[in-house]
């Protein structure tokens, strides 16, 4: 039963970190840039988040917190623009190391902005405890904390929204003909600059989501960053790089390592937990260096 | 009409490519710009498309007019929204995708009709497409990509198609195949098409016009019965002599390709 239970809590904790490695993934599949600024997206989520609900603009601590979340996105699909705009589009066509050093800019401003703007000290979301109490709820002898529940139910409606954009959308089709072969795809009239700017609002959104649910489980801090950045790279290469449904898979296989057997031998080892995670990673990168749902390139013979 | 005047081109920093070309291209006539290798026909379809803009090239001189607005030095993707496609030589097609999805994607930046009956119109013209709708484009065979993409192209009922070398490594019945239908697409659909070929004579079969292009520069035009019957054309490009096929035994090929331009 406890590791039904710690099996329930790996998922759960998975799928978050699913949609953070999709914000990853999104962003290396169509723009070919290795964004290593997705924790501090998290953070800047986390803390855009405290602030708008922090307006309580709705009685209700629940949705005033919903409404700080949506807030924040419109805010992220702005900051998407910009750093789209002026951050990426002057590197088009230069090295890829340029476009991983801006990405490391791009963490540095914003984790300095938060920094600058709210301080180090630990904070919570306002109305924290009465939207998740601190009481886990109990089905039988098994105890889910309420936040994880919230952050499953998030986090499948903005995967399964997204998949479908993704799969079945001329969108969907244009976003994965511009990943590619971006010169073919404008010459039928897609907007490149703006199927990545769309790329990078919804890698945003993503990130700003999973702020909302770290912020929650582990407090408002510039550790987030770190957290995030520590699973969101496993997640996505364990799944394989290029592949949305594989960064989800990739979440809940990491997520469940960590709680199953991470929990189990942390009682051995102390501070493992953190680890395990990426002992898998290793072994997966070993035997499929695509990740496990990688597009492996189609070759004709 | 799509009108180019004294253009030229130059890739960063400054590389002449174009030396001052000018052709005029009626609505719904085929015109064929013929050549070898290397004598800048890609580059004028570029041009026209504004891909040169996403390899660093500029048009710097003259000026591309189409249906009297100014087209030159735009991004490719608001000259396809003019309606006027380019399709890249060697199939670039997307090759994660499926069939339908590579088709459909072609349709999205100029989304004013119907999925469906988009699709039906170009099953219409490549019955062997909609039988490998559920195939992942990179998987089809040569020809089909081929069609693929001319079809990807039609999708958005363009007004004028610029075709990139398409019977570029197809077998010769392959070729026959695509080059009827592009006929068919031309007569049938009053689609404007610029076919850039290495293939004269295919090329000349089809087109009412052409061009001969060579070292950037247009050294021969004309109807395409002028241009077959032209004793020039004949002799460097259809490979017939004055007494019938040559015996490439008498061929010194040094001195063979006839420079107009020196």
């Amino acid at each position: 039963m406890v590791l039904l239970e710690k099996l329930i809590l790996g998922l759960a904790a998975g799928t978050i970190y699913g949609v953070m490695a999709l914000s990853f993934v999104l962003i290396y599949r169509v723009g070919k840039i290795v964004n290593i600024a997705v924790g501090d997206m998290v953070l800047l989520g986390s803390y855009l988040i405290f602030a708008f609900s922090g307006l309580r603009l709705i009685g209700n601590p629940a949705m005033n917190l919903l409404l700080g979340l949506v807030m924040a996105s419109f805010v992220g699909l702005i900051i998407a623009i910009a750093t789209e705009r002026f951050l990426m589009r002057p590197l088009y066509g230069q090295s890829i190391l340029a476009l991983i050093m801006m990405t490391v800019a791009l963490g540095m401003i914003l984790r300095g902005f938060t920094i600058v703007e709210w301080g180090t000290i630990l904070r919570v979301f306002p109305g924290q405890h009465e939207v998740f109490p601190p009481v886990p709820l109990k089905v039988g002898v098994i105890e889910i904390p309420y936040v994880y529940i919230w952050s499953t139910v998030g986090s499948l409606i903005i995967f399964g929204s997204f998949l479908y954009l993704f799969r079945k959308t001329l969108f969907g089709f244009a976003m994965r003909a511009v990943s590619l072969n971006p010169e073919a795809a404008a010459t039928h009239g897609i907007s490149i600059k703006r199927i990545y700017t769309y790329t990078w609002m919804i890698g945003y959104v993503a990130a700003f989501l999973a702020g909302l649910v770290l912020g929650a489980i582990n407090g408002i801090n510039v550790t987030i960053t770190y957290l995030g950045l520590a699973r969101a790279l496993p997640a996505a290469l364990i799944g394989g790089l290029d592949s949305p449904g594989g960064a989800m898979l990739g979440g809940l296989l990491l997520g469940l390592i960590e709680h199953s057997i991470g929990t189990y031998l942390n009682m051995f080892i102390p501070g493992i937990r953190d680890i395990v995670p990426y002992i898998v990673l290793l072994i997966v990168l070993i035997v499929k260096p695509y990740g496990l749902f990688g597009t492996e390139r189609i070759e004709r013979v | 009409m799509l009108i180019l005047n004294n253009v030229e081109v130059t890739f960063d920093p400054f590389i002449l490519v174009i030396k001052g070309v000018s052709m005029e291209i009626p609505e719904g006539s085929i015109v064929a710009i013929l050549g070898a290798n290397g004598a800048g026909k890609s580059t004028i379809l570029k041009a026209i498309s504004g891909v040169i803009r996403m390899e660093r090239g500029k048009v710097t001189h003259g000026y591309i007019e189409f249906n009297r607005s100014r087209i030159e030095n735009k991004a490719p993707e608001e000259v396809a929204k003019k309606g006027i496609i380019y399709v890249h030589e060697g199939r670039s097609v997307f090759e994660e995708l499926t069939v339908e999805e590579d088709l459909l994607a072609g349709l999205y930046g100029r989304r004013s009709f119907d999925p469906k009956d988009a699709l039906e119109f170009v099953y219409n013209y490549f019955p062997r497409l909609k039988e490998k709708r559920k195939v992942k484009s990179g998987l089809l065979s040569g020809g089909e990509q081929q069609m693929l993409v001319i079809g990807r192209a039609l999708i958005s009922k363009p007004d004028v198609l610029l075709l990139d070398e398409p019977s570029l490594g197809l077998a010769p019945k392959v070729v026959t195949e695509v080059f009827k239908t592009i006929k068919q697409i031309n007569e049938e659909e009053n689609v404007t098409v610029v076919l850039a070929e290495q293939n004269v004579r295919k090329a000349l079969e089809i087109a009412d016009y052409g061009y001969v292009i060579e070292g950037g520069r247009v050294v021969l035009h004309g109807s395409a019965e002028r241009l077959s019957k032209n004793p020039d054309v004949q002799n460097y490009y259809l490979g017939i002599g004055e007494s019938g096929r040559i015996s490439y035994q008498d061929i010194k090929s040094y001195k063979r390709r006839k420079r107009w331009i020196s």
